[in-house]
């Protein structure tokens, strides 16, 4: 297993996340796939940290994980908020930003 | 000398802005006092200056300074005392201080005489500036004071609707050609570098303005006479003059007939190097356009003249062609006889305005003649009076007239303008048969009026007989005023009476008086049929030759619909089309945008997102 099988794992992790993103409708499946996308991050810092041969990769993937709790922490807050003032989760129907 | 030409300067200014600006001083009896005062003052300066400045004095003072390190201009302020300013200063002193004194009578019971008296004054510094001006800036401020000045008088019955119309017309008309006035200072600014009237005649004299430079020269000259022409009522700026007629009686003796129109003639005088009768250098077409439309004038009013039946319109017309005269004298390159023109004018036209003042005001403001009448025995000193500023107006010998209208057939004999000098002889005819119909009909015949005439009070006989000797006298001062002005510059040629042209120009002045007795006294009755005889003609002259009417359509018509225009290209081009058009625009962008790219959808927003991302690391990538 080398560097380069991690990369391709990380990238197909990250355009696995992205589509979930740009494709799915339901908010909670809308956040898995950017934590999908965080995680992937994680991975190729981890694979290019090993090669590096120090400790530089893993510190940022501390950093990754707070930043993805944080995120996850609010994320979902606003989404029980959502549900309890419109009762869904489909992002399609919300789109009141746009007045 | 020149501290006291400053004071003398400025001392009507200072009585203008106190009786102006204290409403208690404006309505007491010291108001008038003080701005005769003034005048007066002047006129003794005027008398010193004649006799105690013998080489010409000149002092100036930087006004505005704008200069650059690369060049810039100074404007200054300054005044200049030679002979032709100190004779002018003379005039006005001299006719001015016998208005002011007119006035007193005249005005007694307006309840505003206080303001007259300012804007008198103020008109007098304006005029006291033009005479001591020593560069064309100078000149140029206070030329366009004078139109201010005037325009205030004009319209000082300011309930009268034609006395403010005439006032704007006056000051209108004015402006246009003082627009040419200003552009001929500038091109003359540009070939010298200078508004000094004595750097620009040194450049000129030295000869360097040869060819294109000549060209211009001359040009600049005929621009700076449209500006003395809008003054001085020139044709085809002649119809102002008229019209003021609406300001009270002592302003037109003052200013229309005696000072403000003859600043034209003074400051083309002044300017004499301009017009190229110098130094040998030749360009003098400016010159001889100038003599043609002097001509014009004089024989065109005289032929109006003839026509009016109001009084002071008479004497209106009349000094159209008295300027016309001596503006034909300036043209013919005498500057000397046409000032000394100027002068004699002043004082017989001042007389005879006063004169008409004083029979309006005796009868109890009329001024048609067709209601006044059989005046000699009521008004004695009135009659006596007018009868001799009308005999100096026609240049019956001895009075003034005579000599100076005179020197001016010379002059014209003398350049060879055969045209002009047969125009001019039989104006002289012309002047004398409008003259003998204003004196027939006012003094002679029965008293038309209703309200009783009576003779005026002395405080304006006074000024009348004081006018009367000088304008009987002023003739003989011919020889010695032309020497006087040769010294101005050392190269007016002196004239003197030729009498071969005086004894047939005194024939022509006969032949008009005896066909104004016959017309107007003899048998009335003759003047209407030859009108009703000629009635293209009759029409013609009483409707002015149709220069009004052909003004107003051209206001009417050609700058109305070119005004039409303008403003529905304003309107819709500019404001609908280019204003509305932007906002339009911008509305419709920000419509657009909105509604295409803030949809509210998040995935939407995700895919804007990427390609921003995408799109940025293709750029960090490719660069």
């Amino acid at each position: 297993m080398t560097v380069g099988h991690v990369v391709v794992l990380a990238g197909t992790l990250f355009t696995i996340g992205m589509l979930g993103v740009l494709s799915r409708r339901n908010i909670l499946i809308v956040l898995l796939s950017l934590e999908l996308m965080l995680n992937s991050a994680a991975l190729a810092f981890c694979a290019f940290g090993d090669m590096a041969g120090n400790l530089d990769g893993q510190i940022m993937v501390f950093f990754v994980i707070v930043v993805a709790a944080a995120e996850v922490a609010i994320g979902l807050a606003i989404v029980i908020a959502l549900f309890r003032l419109r009762v869904t989760v489909d992002t399609d129907r919300v789109d009141l930003l746009k007045q | 000398m020149t501290d006291l030409a400053w004071i003398c300067l400025f001392a009507p200014l200072v009585a203008a802005v106190w009786i102006g600006v204290s409403p208690r001083f404006r309505a007491g009896a010291g108001a008038p006092r003080l701005a005769i005062a003034t005048v007066l003052f002047a006129f003794v300066c005027s008398l010193i200056f004649l006799f105690s400045v013998h080489e010409p004095l000149q002092s100036s003072i930087a006004w505005m300074d704008l200069r650059t390190p690369g060049g810039g201009i100074v404007i200054e302020l300054g005044v200049i005392l030679d002979q032709l300013s100190i004779l002018m200063l003379l005039v006005v002193g001299a006719v001015g201080s016998a208005i002011f004194i007119f006035a007193l009578g005249y005005m007694k019971g307006d309840p505003s005489v206080g303001r007259f008296y300012a804007k008198f004054a103020l008109f007098v510094f304006s005029m006291l500036g033009i005479v001591f001006a020593n560069n064309f800036l100078m000149i140029f401020i206070f030329w366009e004071l004078v139109g201010v000045s005037s325009y205030l008088l004009i319209g000082y019955y300011w309930q009268k609707p034609s006395a403010v119309e005439a006032g704007k017309k006056a000051f209108l008309v004015n402006r246009v050609a003082d627009f040419g006035f200003l552009i001929g200072i500038l091109m003359i600014w540009q070939l010298t570098g200078s508004f000094r009237f004595d750097d620009i005649q040194q450049a000129v004299e030295a000869g360097a303005l040869t060819g294109t430079s000549g060209w211009t020269l001359g040009l600049a000259a005929f621009l700076i006479f449209i500006g003395a022409a809008g003054k001085s009522a020139q044709f085809p700026f002649h119809v102002w003059l008229p019209d003021a007629m609406e300001g009270p009686t002592p302003v037109s003796a003052l200013m229309h007939a005696a000072t403000m129109v003859a600043a034209g003639v003074y400051m083309v005088a002044r300017t004499f190097f301009c017009f190229g009768w110098t130094g040998g250098v030749s360009w003098g077409d400016a010159a001889e356009v100038m003599a043609l439309f002097g001509g014009l004038t004089a024989f065109l009013a005289a032929t109006m003249a003839l026509v009016q039946n109001d009084i002071k319109k008479v004497l209106a017309y009349s000094t159209l062609s008295q300027l016309g005269y001596m503006v034909m004298a300036l043209g013919a390159g005498a500057y000397a006889v046409s000032m000394f023109h100027l002068t004699t004018h002043a004082f017989f036209k001042a007389l005879l305005f006063l004169c008409a003042g004083s029979v309006i005001y005796g009868c109890h403001h009329e001024q048609d003649m067709r209601r006044l009448g059989g005046l000699r025995k009521k008004m004695p000193v009135t009659f006596w009076t007018f009868t001799v500023g009308m005999f100096a107006l026609t240049g019956i010998f001895p009075f003034a007239g005579f000599w100076s209208k005179d020197l001016i057939l010379d002059a014209l004999h003398e350049r060879e303008f055969h045209g002009l000098f047969l125009l001019s002889t039989l104006t002289a005819g012309l002047t004398a048969l409008y003259m003998a119909r204003a004196w027939f009909m006012t003094f002679f015949g029965k008293y038309r009026g209703r309200a009783e005439p009576h003779e005026s009070p002395r405080v304006m006989t006074g000024p009348l007989v004081f006018l009367a000797i000088c304008s009987a006298s002023a003739g003989f001062f011919y020889g010695g005023a032309q020497g006087y002005l040769s010294r101005w510059q050392g190269m007016v040629s002196e004239l003197d009476i030729n009498v071969s042209i005086a004894i047939v120009s005194s024939f022509v002045v006969l032949i008009g008086y005896a066909a104004g007795w016959y017309f107007f006294f003899r048998k009335p009755e003759k003047a209407e049929t030859v009108a009703r005889r000629f009635p293209a003609l009759h029409r013609l002259l009483l409707h002015k030759y149709y220069i009004d009417d052909f003004y107003l359509w051209v206001v009417r018509s050609v700058q109305q619909t070119i005004a039409v225009f303008c403003r529905l290209f304003e309107e819709r081009v500019i404001v609908d089309g280019m204003v509305g058009g932007t906002v339009r625009a911008a509305r419709r962008a920000g419509d657009g945008l909105r509604k295409r790219f803030q949809t509210g959808r998040i995935t939407q927003y995700a895919y804007v997102f990427l390609a921003g991302i995408t799109l940025l690391v293709i750029v960090m990538v490719v660069l």
